[in-house]
């Protein structure tokens, strides 16, 4: 099997947009930084210190040992920390700035909305530039907006909830976002209100040594469902950017939330990203989640089960080409009994790429009849690339049942055989085996995203074989 | 760290042998200067009790409470060697120092020599010493380093199969006390031989810094099993770690009874293509005892082959740890490497934690892990109760039959009974309390 490198072209999405920004300023991270970003939002006071908090526990918390041996090179003081883009957001595409509106169209943004989508929001750099909600869902009471405009028009429900599952001082980059975080996706879904359509938003780093610190809020009511689906993507440049994502997810008793990532970032940003839910009783939240891009990804989806017969799954894929670091994983805390949990990982490295999984069950004392099982398969296409795999078991009741299984292993000869034998090229053999290794994980997308996520694969495949 | 004022250089140049031995503990101890205390914020101690370990407490033995090297001060072996049945060779270890050692004229006629490190001045021998080890430095074993008394030393020439298993019995005792027992096993190419292990002590406060080195030279079978069955209050740190070299095997087991605080770490590093290392343990904690087990299969070397089974229980208050790692390092195409955990946890307050960990770094491989933490099967247990078992019987040989594959493995058939009855008392509260 001969191997030849993926060139940086084959990143599809890694133009950049000449910069004409409504307000960016210096690069660095300090105090007047932090307040420059709530004052050109005009946040209410609690909002302020909530950041000014957590910029002090940011710059108090050292970094975590195997963090700083993933990424030697890190320089917080050489990051925009926030970028305005426009003046005000638009709900008319034809309203948004021509080279904006370039973007997401050749993104699929807003065809996609058009076809499909239930409401669809379009961030770039720091500001949600589109929003747009279908009006059934408004009527059924469901709000659905970016964060800066939920803190003006919902504070209540904004202050109730947000940084309870992922308080400011829960990491480094939880403290980061949460001292500088602007825009991403709120929703709210009423007790008992399914959305049957997933909501979808975009991010969209454009400036060079841009940070991007999204903050996403979504509570499900009692017995309410929604699903939500977010891509990510970048252009190429020499010098590396930071997205630092706080995700939190609350579902109430007998609520469903299903949270997709497919994460396509240039190769030249740290995707260091803090996802977790809090399940209530017999809540299920499931995130589903496919790293594809960036240099170094750093995010392992949690779920807190903390009511009883709360459900949590974890479904990745993980795909690491040159120069990739796929750091990826998941987290289950079952605190309430008869909880279950669920953790299937694939992942897929070549040409010197890096997979490793990392994760943690824990089972705290009390929680009884707890059932978790977790699954990682690792496929290694040649003899560069490399797959960790570092699954962490903590069990502190007696009275749970907890399995733990893993797996490396390269394309079979004998598969590829088999195909070949069939006329197909060796190329299209092994596409059609990874394609195959990772459906448990695409049949459970929504249609248009497997067929992207295939897509992607096997692009990433070309000149894997000849 | 500052060690406490007992753990001298004075103190290690006093335990006498040869001067190449003082010469190793008093670089060890200009080493101990520098080393760095573990504490449970590092992986490899993480879950660990490494910072309830309060060192002041103990202190080394001096040299007129060992006895000098090569004198004879138990002969026979006792009642443990008896257990074992019949043997080629034995060392009796106390407190680190060899105080007894015993070889068949046979098979010392061909070269195989049992006896102890600080008796000998050869030149091989000091070559073959922490060769193994060294690669595994940390705290304890530079403090091992500093005051090994002697230890046991067998050695197997090439070609040389040695058919009865050779016993090395290690017991410390004294409330307060440091001791350091090793083992070296040197066996040369196409060599055979069956090692026993054996650690124990009474009910002491003792720590015990042990150092086990498994030399497994070309095609060379080495067949190895370590018992620890110390009392409640011992602390036991182990380092066990082989080098195998080029289609040779190694089968080693270990049984973990005893001890407060145990921790063995076993490390096997596949050196020569086709080498193989089988790695087993049965572990059985309760009262408030940690057992502790750090693993590496490391191949560095095609087609190789290494596999592991450990399988324990905890009862009452008792905690374990399994950590493992399969390394391998991009020289190990076409190498296979298993790993299986399994923990019963019997009581509410006991607790298991499970990681095995994989590092791989070639891709023609065939590797795959797997662990498991829960209770008793319900369905075995109904099956049991509904031919008329009480639960408690019931309880007791679904326990046993858990460990029964891992047993009837073990590599010394002898003593297979003998341990499956030290099981059953732990089952049954015999053992401890």
């Amino acid at each position: 099997m001969t191997v030849s490198g993926i060139d940086l072209g084959k990143y599809k999405l890694g133009w950049s947009d000449v910069e004409h920004y409504v307000y960016k300023p210096k690069k660095g991270l300090n105090e007047r930084v932090v307040r420059d970003i709530s004052g050109q939002k005009s946040e209410p006071e609690w909002m302020t210190k909530f950041r000014l908090r957590a910029l002090k526990r940011f710059e108090r918390k050292p970094m975590l040992e195997w963090f700083a041996r993933n990424m030697p090179s890190i320089d917080f003081d050489d990051i925009y920390y926030y970028i305005k883009p426009t003046d005000k957001q638009v709900s008319d595409w034809d309203m948004l700035p021509e080279d904006m509106k370039r973007t997401y169209e050749r993104l699929g943004i807003p065809e996609a909305e058009r076809k499909y989508l239930a409401g669809v929001t379009a961030q770039y750099e720091s500001e949600v530039v589109y929003h747009k909600n279908r009006e059934d869902l408004e009527r059924l009471g469901v709000l659905f907006a970016d964060m800066d405009t939920a803190l003006r028009e919902w504070p209540e429900i904004v202050r109730e909830h947000i940084g309870t599952v992922i308080p400011p001082g829960d990491n480094k980059f939880a403290a980061l976002n949460s001292a500088v975080w602007s825009g991403g996706s709120f929703i709210y879904v009423p007790p008992g209100v399914h959305v049957d359509m997933p909501l979808q938003a975009y991010f969209r780093i454009n400036a060079e040594n841009a940070g991007q610190f999204e903050r996403t809020l979504i509570i499900a009511d009692e017995g309410a469902s929604v699903h939500y689906v977010e891509g990510c993507s970048a252009p190429v440049y020499s010098t590396d950017s930071l997205h630092s994502a706080v995700v939190e997810l609350i579902a109430k008793p007998g609520a469903r939330i299903r949270y997709t990532t497919i994460q396509n970032w240039s190769p030249n940003v740290y995707n260091l990203v803090t996802k977790r839910a809090r399940a209530e009783a017999e809540a299920t939240v499931e995130w589903i989640d496919g790293n594809l891009g960036s240099k170094l990804t750093m995010k392992y989806p949690a779920v807190v089960l903390t009511g009883p017969k709360a459900h949590g799954e974890v479904l990745s894929v993980a795909y690491a080409g040159p120069g990739q670091h796929q750091d990826a994983g998941a987290k289950m805390t079952h605190v309430a009994p008869e909880t279950t949990s669920l953790i299937d990982s694939k992942s897929i490295s070549k040409d010197g790429g890096r997979t490793t999984y990392r994760g943690l069950v824990k089972v705290d004392e009390g929680a009884h009849h707890v059932k978790s099982h977790v699954r990682c398969d690792a496929l290694i296409l040649d003899e560069h690339s490399r797959s960790d795999t570092y699954p962490y078991m903590e069990i502190d009741e007696k009275d749970a049942r907890i399995g733990h299984e893993a797996t490396v292993s390269k394309v079979g000869d004998d598969q590829l055989f088999y195909l070949m034998s069939r006329g197909l090229s060796e190329q299209q053999a092994t596409a059609m085996i990874v394609n195959g290794f990772i459906e448990p994980i695409t049949k459970t997308l929504p249609m248009e995203y497997a067929v992207e996520l295939s897509r992607l694969i096997e692009l990433n495949m070309e000149g894997a074989v000849g | 760290m500052p060690f406490p004022p007992s753990f001298t250089s004075d103190a290690a140049r006093a335990l006498g042998g040869p001067d190449w031995l003082s010469g190793r503990r008093l670089a060890a101890c200009e080493r101990l200067g520098d080393a760095v205390w573990p504490t449970p914020a590092e992986e490899i101690w993480r879950y660990s009790r490494v910072d309830q370990l309060d060192l002041g407490r103990y202190r080394p033995f001096a040299l007129d409470e060992l006895g000098a090297p090569g004198a004879a001060r138990a002969p026979g072996g006792g009642p443990w060697a008896a257990e074992a049945g019949s043997h080629a060779g034995l060392v009796v270890v106390r407190n680190g120092r060899v105080v007894h050692h015993e070889l068949d004229d046979s098979l010392a006629a061909k070269g195989v020599r049992v006896d102890g490190l600080a008796t000998t001045d050869e030149p091989a021998v000091r070559e073959q010493l922490g060769r193994a080890s060294a690669a595994s430095e940390d705290a304890f074993t530079v403090l091992h380093d500093a005051f090994l008394a002697g230890g046991a030393y067998v050695s197997v020439p090439p070609g040389v199969v040695v058919e009865a298993p050779i016993l090395v019995l290690h017991w410390s005792d004294g409330d307060g006390r440091a001791s350091f027992p090793h083992t070296l096993v040197a066996a040369g190419s196409d060599s055979e031989v069956t090692v026993l292990d054996r650690f124990g002590s009474p009910d002491t406060d003792h720590l015990v810094d042990a150092v086990v080195e498994l030399l497994v030279g070309d095609a060379a079978r080495v067949r190895y099993l370590s018992v620890q069955e110390h009392g409640p209050r011992t602390w036991h740190v182990q380092l066990q770690r082989a080098h195998v070299g080029r289609d040779a095997s190694l089968r080693a087991a270990a049984v973990a009874l005893g001890g407060d605080y145990a921790r063995l770490r076993t490390e096997s590093l596949l050196t020569g293509e086709g080498a193989e290392s089988d790695l087993l343990a049965v572990y059985f904690g309760d009262g408030d005892q940690m057992l502790d087990f750090r693993t590496l299969q490391d191949h560095d070397a095609p087609r190789t082959r290494s596999d592991l089974l450990f399988k324990g229980a905890v009862e009452d208050h008792a905690k374990s740890v399994y950590s493992g790692l399969i390394r391998l390092r991009p020289s190990a195409q076409r190498a296979d490497a298993y790993q299986t955990n399994r923990n019963l946890v019997l009581s509410e307050g006991a607790g298991a934690e499970s990681i095995p960990n994989l590092e791989i770094e070639a891709n023609d491989v065939h590797c795959s892990h797997a662990s498991t933490v829960g209770p008793i099967d319900d369905d075995q247990r109904y099956y049991l109760e509904s031919r008329g078992i009480p639960p408690e019987e019931a309880e007791r040989l679904i326990v046993l039959g858990f460990f029964d594959d891992v047993l009837d493995r073990l590599p010394l058939a002898s003593l297979r009974d003998r341990l499956r009855r030290a099981v059953v008392d732990k089952v049954e509260h015999r053992g401890r309390s």
